[in-house]
This record gives structure tokens, C-alpha cells and sequence, in this order.
């Protein structure tokens, strides 16, 4: 253990990291933390219940926060171990190919920890053994759930392990019950190294981040810069990049970065690779200015942010990557919007605006927590790289999901809300219901053409009459109002030419289309409507259609009084568990979207057919899930009652 | 050295579900001492004893919820806090009307635990379907058995039986005419509760409907149920779960107080009315149970917070 400890990297100066801890999501992301403690004090909070989630924001020295936790516990003569998620993925041998289930998992993690170790050992230890877990966010988001759950039975099964793993900012299924969280806080004024005087009226919150003062500390950039009105993350690691390599070698080093995201699924790549795609003196000079490390025959960037940045840089230069496969690769399927942020920051510092505003509005297409994401950070970092106009219907359109009737669905948009945190989001997040909603919306001005008709098509009021018209805006290449139109014609009354025109949509629309007018559908209950979903769900090519399908059969399954149509709907869910549990993002969509408010009459005894299709569908784990399920279900059903 | 949980080690843990279960297991484990970072209590040490952190004789738990889900949750909780050796589930269940004399305010003490949930109703058939459990533990059981033959236990519970025309009725008939055919294996003069030991239903919805045709299904299905509660099955799950390691082998035994008859027209009535004696019956068989495990048990010497308490 001392060899590793001599052997990890520890910023200098050290700053006085302070992280906020809390019990559950809703604390976490409102801030009210129930304590707020140093680094050295996390390792007493994680010991309450032997499970912490660390979360932070890209360059917020999450992983330094490891190293220097390794340290000062070998130092004290306890026992740790590290665990570099990143390097499970990239190995040959990775965590694919180990049997899904929870032993063989958590002996997997244990054999990849530094130093390496196994149940057996860490049984034999007399006191506890902190495994510390870096990366949740470094690998593809299916995975981070079965990483947690192995970390979870690790603990489980060995008391005197404790886990601490450090993840960016997302709500992660852990019960408060045995995972305590915590965020890592912007670093305050007493925090940073001695500076000269700073002008309160310049932009200094790049000087709460840990990565950055870190590189001003080491002369790699200036106060100067960090201070410009305009600056932004992606300036910063620019200005680093081109300093440290030539401008023709910066392109084919940043299509290399892509490349590592798109072929390898990584952080981790073969020396021998990027040589061949960036050139052997690229990599050379990376080395020397210290931005790329090499381990044997692998490598990777020193700081992901300068790998996210080089990603962004080449994904924001070719827009024909903007689609569902290219976001999927750059955020690791959902696990991480960093490269996003960066990408957006890169744009908006261009000279073409409305590129910048289409990147956005394409992101909105793919997942509209992810605009969320972006502008949360942008507001942070005070880049503001979203437009007002887009910024406001972005947040409007997330509050009305406020009141949607899938649990999961309201408990994400309030967290994205309340990550947001600028004074729109707070005022949003006070509002009551929708009327209130539309007075909000109402009473804001746009500065563009689009921003107008958009807030004339969100307006529309619940249980409006629409025509075939109306619902052909759903096709509007404009994902925002599209999006809308979609969402606005759930609370409508569509004519009986307006269903079939959304039924023939659903056949002859774009792959977006298609996704938009099932969305559209879970609102209209009946035999007509859910046939076509059901099919969708079977055997449309476009994975997002076959999950806005899942949801809206829930939906409209939800909304029917318990009878014939219900259990045949539900029954057209139980004859495609196959397809459902064959594509992990609709098999955990399921297990989240059952869950409605209000609840319907025999809503748990009605999903019995699914539960019991999916429960004969699988094994192990997977079927004590299903269990845990339709008990939870059942539960929230009488306590309606009730 | 034994090894204990992540906040000590405790030789018995008791888990509830509803208030009025915990309320009755609080007032006989005297468990009014809150283990700190945990939803556990224990007794407070005697002055007498010296107290050894982390270790109990007894910690109790309420689960933070109905439901197997909860319950296995809960169970698996305590493990991973107090590493038990023995885990009593305590609470209140719903008797199957003319099984076995069962009578209100009766103990059930299942041998075998169904899951309802498991059951599959296609086109009039029912079909069977198993997932893996722990069963309530034989050593347990024997340790039971001379309790319940003494038949002296009752003289602990200190709740006020409800009064015998509250029993009265067409549910209590129906019961007569079947005790009368099968006369009870042990005379208990009326109004005492005796010891059931026979196969207790989990299902995830309340059982509690006369009329309703899956419930009478379930009932028919599981023929030697003789009570039926809602989360037996998932603690029992949970034990099961985290039988991962040979050298731990955690006992498991339910204890349920009948509080209502599942087929009754007045169930609901019945339960509010019987659930506090029903809970304390149960409460109290679980004591003198833990007394007995404790005396083949003991924690080890110095140890033990509430071990003196128990054993007086």
C-alpha cells in the first residue's frame, strides 16, 4: 500500500477541499447539507454507514480527493485499496466479460484495485479496509449501475469494508439507507493558494475549481485569463493545448480523443494507437507538457477534462456527428455531459451563432436532461453558452414534466431544476401547476422569431381542440418545437383525423418523429393507439422510439380504469420482455416508468402478467428486482389507499 | 473473535413493520436506547454491567416500510449493521378462518413460508412458480417447543385482551363448527392464546376480502396456510441474500399475533381492534424466546448491554 501511496499524483499546494454532506438527492442538490466537512473528515461519514458517493464537476479534483484520502490513510497505518473504474472498461478482459452476477463482480473489482486484493484478505485485515473507487462517470452508464450494485454487495458481505466512489453530478438508485452522499464545494476564498487582489467585478468562478487553480499555480495559465469577462473552460484548455502542440497536430490529436470515446468505449488507449493517428512527435510533446501519461503499452490524458476538451473540440467541428449514436459516444450513453459542456463552450465562442443554437437544440432531440446539464454548468462557469431564449423554453418545457405522471420522470426534471439553480429554475420549481406555468411562460419576451412561436404553441391550453394541422408540427425539424407540439398535444383533444394522422406518422416519420408521436400518444388510451406502440416497441429499428413506445404504453395503460383495455395493454408490454430485457436502457426505463401518480385502481394486481413474464424471463438478482418491484408497487398502492 | 456488523455485533436482532409492533417489542425488550447512525434501539446497560461498544445481547428494528421489498431491505440492513445470529420477526398477521382452531389474539409460528406472489393464475389454471428463500430455523423451533408446551408464557403479556363479544359473531361460529369436528392438539382454556405451529402466506396485497375471487384462489391454492401477512417472505429473502459466507449462518423464526381473520366480512375492524394485544402476544413470546437463546448463547463475559436485563 505505502508503494502505491508513493506513486499517486498529489496536486501542490494541497487545497482545503470541503465537501457537503447529505442523506438523500433532495438535500444534496438543494444544498442543505447536514454537514460540511473536510477531506480527511469524509472518511468518518463514510464509516456511518460504509457506502459514500462522492459527486463533483468536472476538474472539481474528485480524483485527487482519492489520492490525497490513499495517502492519509496509509499514513495513519489503516488500510485502503484504489479502484480506477476507467481501467475496467479499457482492459481486454473487461467487466463485459465477467458473469453478471454480484460475486463474481465484486471479486472482479477487488483483483483490479492497487493493490490488488480478495474477500479473503480483506477479511483477514483487523480494521477497516477503505476501498477507494474513482471514475462512476468514466464508464458507459449501464455499467455504473451494475459497478454500484457489486460495490454495494461487496460492502455487504464484508463490514469492515468501506466504499467511497466519486461520481460527477447525477442521482444515482442508491438507498439513503446505506449510502450516505456528499458534493465537493466550490473552493471559498480561505481555500486558495495566496493571489493578488481580485476585482469583485470580473468573472472568478473558474477560481472555485481545484483544476484550475492548480494550473494557475503551476504558471499554465494566468490570473489574467482565468478572470476574462468572456472565459470559458474550453478557452482555458485550448490556450493550454495549442502551447503545448502544434495547431495542424491539435486536429488529429482531438479526432484521436473522439476516436478513443467512439472505438474503445474509453479514457484508456493503446500507446501504439494514437501514435499511428496523431503522430509520434505529437505525443512526444503531449508527454513532455505532462498531458499524457503512458503505463506500458497504454495511455491516457492526465486530466480527463483535457480529453473531454479535445473530444468536444472535434465533435463541435462536424456537425454530422450531432445525432443519437455521436451524443451517445461523447457522454459514455448518458454517464457523462462534460464533453457536451465543453463542445457547447467551443461553439459559443465561434463566429457562427446559429450553429451554437442548432448544436443545442439538436441536444434537446437526443436528451433534454443533457441541455439541463450544459446549462447548469455554463451558469456556474458563467460561459453562458446557451441563449436566453432557448435557455427559457428549456427550463419551461422541464417543469411541466413537474407534474407528469411517471414518478421518475418528476423526480428528474426537480433534480435537473434544482442543479440548474439560476433564478428562473428557483422560480419554477415553486410553481404549483401548470396555470401557474403558463402565467410564467407568458409573462417572458423572447428576442427571435422561433422563441415567439413557441410560447404561442406551449400556451395552448389543456383540453383544446386540435386539427390535423396541430399535429403535424410534431414534425417541425426544429427539435424544440417539436418537442413541444408533442407535449403540448398530449393535453389536447385531438379530432378523430388528428389520431390517425399521428398513427400514420408513427410509420412514415423521421427515427426523431417517431420517437415524438409515441411520446405523443400515451395520452390516448385505447385499442387504435397502443396496437401500433406495441408494434413500435417490437421492431422499430430506432432505439428511442422503442423507449418513447415502453413509456407511453405504461401511460396509456395507467390512464384506463382496470379492465379489458388495461390487460391488454399490459399484456402487449408482457409479449415484448424479451425485446425489453434485451436492451438495458428499456429494461431500467421499465422498472422506473410503473411507478405512477396517482396510482389507478388495481394498478399493482393489474401488472401481475408483466411482473410474472419478466420474473419467468430472467434469474438471480435480476428476478429478486422484479420482486422488489411489484412489492413497492403494491405498497404505494395501499398507502394511496390509505 | 466473533465478527460483527458495521456498528457492532448483536446476538439477536428483532424486526417489525408497523408502529404498533414496535411499540409492543420496545415495552418487552425495555429496547428504548437509540443506536446512533442506525434505525436500531436496544436496552439501556444496566449500571451493574459493564457496557463493551458495538456489542448487544438484542437490537430491534422497525422497517421503513411495508411489503417484501421493505422487509428484505430491512433485513439485509441489519446484517450489514449487527451481523445477528438469530433474527425474529415479530408483528401481527391475518388468521385463514378454520385451519387448525386458529383464534384471535393466537401466535402463529410458521415451519414453512409461501410467497403468493409466485403463484400464476393462466385461464383458470394456477401455476406454480419458486424463488429461493431462508425457511424459519429448526434449532429455533426446538428452542420454541418447550414454551410452548409450559404454557406459561401468557402470564407476560400485560395487553388488555379485547372483550369476548368482539369474537362473537359469524366469523367466531363458523370457527366453533370446525373446532368442534378437530378437536385442538393442546387444551387452552378459551381466552388464553396458544402456539401455532403451521405455514404462514406472504402475499404482497392485503388479504382481507371475503368476496374477492384471487384471494379465495390463494387460499385455496396454499390449503395449510393458517395465516397470511405481507412480509415474512421478504425478510426471509433477506437472510437469504446475505448467505454468502460459511461462517455466518443467521437463524431466522416469525412470530405473528393473529389480529383479524382474513376471510371476515369486519376484518378491518377486527385488526384495529386486536392489533395491539395481537402485537404484544407476539411481543412477548419473542422475549421469552430470546431468553432461551440467550441461555444457550450467552455474549461473551463483560459484554452485552442488555444480556442482565434479559436473563432476570
Amino acid at each position: 500500500m505505502r508503494n502505491v501511496a508513493n506513486h499517486l499524483e498529489i496536486a501542490r499546494p494541497e487545497f482545503n477541499l470541503k465537501l457537503g454532506v447529505a442523506e438523500t438527492y433532495d438535500a444534496l442538490l438543494g444544498r442543505s447539507y447536514s454537514s460540511i466537512v473536510s477531506a480527511n473528515e469524509l472518511l468518518s461519514t463514510a464509516q456511518e454507514t460504509g457506502r459514500l458517493l462522492v459527486h463533483g464537476y468536472a476538474g472539481s479534483g474528485k480524483t485527487q480527493l482519492l489520492h490525497r484520502l490513499y495517502r492519509h490513510i496509509v499514513a495513519d497505518g489503516k488500510f485502503a485499496v484504489l479502484i480506477r473504474l476507467r481501467d475496467l472498461v479499457a482492459e481486454e478482459k473487461g467487466w463485459n466479460d465477467v458473469p453478471d452476477n454480484l460475486r463474481s463482480q465484486s471479486q472482479m473489482l477487488l483483483a483490479r484495485a492497487e493493490p490488488p486484493t480478495d474477500e479473503t484478505s480483506v477479511r483477514s485485515i483487523p480494521s477497516t479496509l477503505f476501498a477507494l473507487v474513482d471514475g462512476l462517470d468514466e464508464v458507459p452508464s449501464e455499467l455504473a449501475v451494475s459497478v454500484l450494485g457489486a460495490l454495494d454487495a461487496l460492502a455487504q458481505r464484508l463490514p469492515n469494508l468501506v466504499v467511497i466512489v466519486t461520481d460527477r453530478f447525477s442521482v444515482r438508485p442508491v438507498s439513503p439507507e446505506t449510502w450516505r452522499l456528499a458534493s465537493i464545494l466550490p473552493l471559498g476564498e480561505n481555500d486558495l493558494p495566496p493571489l493578488p487582489q481580485r476585482n469583485q467585478d470580473v468573472n472568478q468562478r473558474l477560481l472555485t475549481i481545484p483544476l484550475f487553480v492548480d494550473l494557475l499555480a503551476k504558471g499554465e495559465v494566468s490570473l489574467s485569463q482565468l478572470r476574462a469577462p468572456q472565459v470559458s473552460i474550453a478557452a482555458i484548455l485550448n490556450d493550454l493545448i495549442e502551447r503545448s502542440i502544434p495547431a495542424d497536430e491539435v486536429g488529429r490529436v482531438s479526432h484521436a480523443a473522439y476516436s478513443t470515446f467512439a472505438d474503445a468505449r474509453s479514457r484508456v488507449f493503446a500507446i501504439n494507437w494514437l501514435t499511428e493517428a496523431a503522430g509520434a512527435a505529437a505525443v512526444d510533446r503531449l508527454m513532455q507538457k505532462g498531458l499524457l501519461k503512458v503505463e506500458g503499452e497504454r495511455a491516457s490524458f492526465t486530466q480527463n477534462l483535457v480529453h473531454d476538451y479535445l473530444a468536444a473540440r472535434y465533435f463541435a467541428s462536424n456537425p454530422s456527428l450531432w445525432n443519437q449514436r455521436g451524443f451517445d459516444v461523447v457522454s459514455f450513453t448518458g454517464a457523462s455531459f462534460d464533453v457536451l459542456v465543453l463542445a457547447a463552450e467551443v461553439l459559443a465562442t465561434g463566429s457562427d451563432e446559429g450553429l451554437s443554437e442548432r448544436f443545442i437544440h439538436q441536444l434537446y432531440d437526443w436528451n433534454f436532461y443533457a441541455v439541463g446539464f450544459v446549462l447548469a454548468r455554463s451558469i456556474a462557469v458563467g460561459s453562458h453558452v446557451i441563449s436566453r431564449d432557448t435557455t427559457l423554453a428549456a427550463e419551461a418545457m422541464m417543469t411541466e414534466r413537474k407534474w407528469d405522471r411517471i414518478v421518475s420522470t418528476r423526480t428528474r426534471v426537480i433534480a435537473a431544476l434544482r442543479i440548474i439553480g439560476d433564478r428562473n429554475s428557483s422560480e419554477l420549481l415553486s410553481l404549483k401547476d401548470f396555470s401557474q406555468l403558463r402565467e410564467w411562460v407568458a409573462a417572458r419576451e423572447g428576442s427571435t422569431s422561433w422563441f415567439a412561436a413557441w410560447r404561442k404553441l406551449f400556451l395552448v391550453p389543456h383540453g383544446t381542440s386540435v386539427d390535423v394541422d396541430f399535429v403535424n408540427a410534431i414534425e417541425d425539424p426544429e427539435s424544440i418545437l417539436g418537442w413541444t407540439a408533442a407535449n403540448v398535444v398530449k393535453r389536447t383533444a385531438p379530432s378523430i383525423e388528428a389520431l390517425n394522422r399521428l398513427r400514420e406518422m408513427l410509420s412514415v416519420g423521421t427515427d426523431t418523429v417517431r420517437w415524438r408521436v409515441a411520446h405523443a400518444l400515451g395520452a390516448f388510451p385505447s385499442r387504435e393507439n397502443f396496437h401500433p406502440l406495441v408494434q413500435m416497441l417490437g421492431s422499430d429499428p430506432y432505439p428511442w422510439a422503442r423507449y418513447g413506445a415502453l413509456r407511453s404504453l405504461v401511460e396509456q395503460a395507467s390512464l384506463t380504469d382496470a379492465g379489458p383495455l388495461r390487460e391488454e395493454i399490459i399484456q402487449g408490454l408482457a409479449d415484448n420482455v424479451g425485446v425489453i430485457l434485451s436492451d438495458q436502457r428499456l429494461r431500467i426505463e421499465l422498472e422506473r416508468c410503473l411507478e405512477v401518480d396517482p396510482i389507478p385502481d388495481g394498478w399493482a394486481r393489474s401488472l401481475d402478467p408483466l411482473i410474472s413474464a419478466l420474473w419467468d424471463r430472467t434469474s438471480g438478482e435480476l428476478q429478486f428486482l422484479w420482486e422488489r418491484l411489484a412489492s413497492k408497487l403494491s405498497e404505494k398502492e395501499r398507502a394511496a389507499l390509505v | 473473535m466473533e465478527i460483527g456488523g458495521r456498528h457492532g455485533k448483536t446476538r439477536i436482532a428483532v424486526v417489525t413493520v408497523l408502529p404498533e409492533e414496535f411499540d409492543a417489542a420496545q415495552r418487552a425488550f425495555a429496547a428504548t436506547q437509540h443506536i446512533l447512525h442506525t434505525r436500531a434501539y436496544t436496552a439501556a446497560a444496566p449500571a451493574n454491567v459493564p457496557e463493551a461498544e458495538g456489542s448487544y445481547s438484542t437490537v430491534l428494528v422497525r422497517a421503513a416500510g411495508r411489503g417484501t421489498g421493505e422487509a428484505q431491505e430491512t433485513a439485509s440492513r441489519i446484517i450489514d449493521q449487527f451481523r445477528p445470529d438469530f433474527l425474529i420477526v415479530l408483528g401481527i398477521a391475518g388468521g385463514v378462518q378454520g385451519r387448525d382452531h386458529v383464534a384471535l389474539g393466537d401466535a402463529v409460528v410458521p415451519d414453512y413460508i409461501y410467497y403468493g406472489e409466485y403463484m400464476k393464475i393462466v385461464k383458470q389454471h394456477v401455476l406454480r412458480r419458486d424463488g429461493p428463500f431462508d425457511q424459519p430455523s429448526r434449532y429455533l423451533h426446538d428452542l420454541l417447543e418447550p414454551i410452548r408446551i409450559a404454557t406459561v408464557w401468557q402470564q407476560t403479556i400485560t395487553e388488555a385482551r379485547p372483550p369476548a363479544e368482539h369474537i362473537a359473531g359469524p366469523d367466531a361460529r363458523a370457527d366453533d363448527q370446525v373446532a368442534a369436528n378437530k378437536p385442538p392438539e393442546q387444551e387452552i382454556p378459551v381466552g388464553i392464546p396458544k402456539v401455532l405451529i403451521a405455514p404462514l402466506l406472504t402475499t404482497e396485497k392485503i388479504l382481507a376480502d371475503e368476496e374477492n375471487a384471487i384471494q379465495a384462489q390463494l387460499l385455496d391454492f396454499y390449503d395449510h396456510a393458517v395465516a397470511a401477512d405481507m412480509e415474512s417472505a421478504g425478510f426471509a429473502r433477506g437472510v437469504f441474500l446475505n448467505r454468502r459466507d460459511p461462517s455466518y449462518n443467521p437463524q431466522l423464526i416469525v412470530i405473528r399475533g393473529v389480529s383479524d381473520f382474513v376471510q371476515s366480512s369486519n376484518n378491518k375492524e377486527q385488526r384495529e381492534l386486536w392489533k395491539a394485544y395481537a402485537s404484544d402476544v407476539a411481543a412477548r413470546l419473542s422475549r421469552v424466546l430470546a431468553e432461551e437463546i440467550l441461555g444457550d448463547w450467552p455474549v461473551e463475559s463483560g459484554q452485552g448491554e442488555a444480556q442482565a436485563d434479559l436473563r432476570s
